[in-house]
């Protein structure tokens, strides 16, 4: 991890988790850290809500059961979001939250991680997230 | 062994820990949760919420304890309550604070400890939330930030706890 030393405004993250402490440790520390500006979103339609409102540099997504997320990702690759289209994109999954390696390929997905989640292992991964080159396929 | 200090604000500190309602009530969740939290992000065999009383530390939330309390006098804790920072002891053996303590020298035989005092609203500090192993380790500065957001939400739940009718 690299932190930021300059007074630039942090890159805007939207972290979609449903662990309210895996939450407030990654919003708090990537804040100390100069890191990123974390938003957090207990849900998916709080993600969608965050997504209709401003762009992020960043997102990082715990996979539903329903499929929502993969919907929401879909929308961000056609660019019905304020973020740009290719906006690097992690998703956590779990029992039950798998999807296939192609469709996570075909939206431009490169990182994945198993919950559950360290907060060390998501700061770790937001820092790789910026420091990727948009790899969406809009 | 230095017994933990006293603090100067110490009948300030423990009638705010009494407003707290806490001591000696049992297991909850939303405690229970962070400790695990806590245990399984740094990967140590033992996460507590400790609350400093008069002559004990009794503990709120526990993983990998099965004492519900001990003396004041032996606790990591105790000593730190003293500061606002993270107290973290690499190797209690070689921390002259600690190296006879019975707490390292007999079961659970402590090596390593951080802990992050549990500050009240008003600056008083009522406990800590810590980790504790029994190999010596090292924890980053990213790591202490890590436990440190934690305490907040520790912090949190006892105000709203308080606060409750």
């Amino acid at each position: 991890m690299n932190p930021s030393t300059v007074d630039a405004p942090l890159p805007a993250v939207l972290l979609a988790d449903a662990d309210l402490l895996l939450r407030r440790a990654v919003v708090q520390v990537a804040d100390e850290l100069g890191l990123a500006r974390v938003h957090g979103a207990p849900d998916l339609h709080a993600a969608v809500r965050q997504m209709e409102t401003q762009p992020f540099m960043a997102l990082v997504i715990a996979l539903d059961r329903d499929g929502d997320a993969i919907d929401l990702l879909t929308l961000l690759r056609c660019g019905q979001y304020p973020s740009p289209a290719a906006t690097p994109v992690a998703v956590l999954t779990g029992p039950g939250r798998d999807i296939d390696a192609a469709r996570l390929s075909s939206l431009g997905i490169r990182e994945t991680q198993r919950s559950p989640c360290s907060a060390r292992g998501v700061l770790d991964l937001i820092a790789r997230l910026l420091q990727q080159p948009p790899t969406g396929k809009p | 062994m230095i017994p933990a200090p006293i603090p100067t604000d110490e009948t300030q500190r423990l009638d705010a820990l009494r407003q707290l309602l806490v001591l000696d009530t049992p297991p909850e969740e939303r405690f229970d949760r962070i400790t695990r939290f806590a245990a399984r992000e740094f990967d140590m065999p033992v996460a507590l919420v400790s609350l400093i009383d008069a002559n004990r530390q009794w503990f709120k939330a526990r993983v990998g304890l099965e004492a519900c309390e001990t003396t004041r006098d032996i606790s990591f804790c105790g000593h730190a309550i003293e500061g606002s920072a993270v107290m973290v002891v690499e190797d209690a053996r070689e921390d002259p604070r600690f190296a006879d303590n019975p707490l390292v020298t007999g079961d659970p035989f402590i090596r390593f400890y951080a802990g992050a005092p549990l500050v009240l609203p008003g600056g008083l500090s009522v406990g800590t939330l810590c980790v504790i192993d029994i190999e010596p380790r090292s924890f980053s500065r990213i790591d202490q930030s890590i436990l440190s957001a934690l305490r907040d939400v520790v912090v949190e739940e006892l105000m709203r706890q308080a606060a409750e009718p």
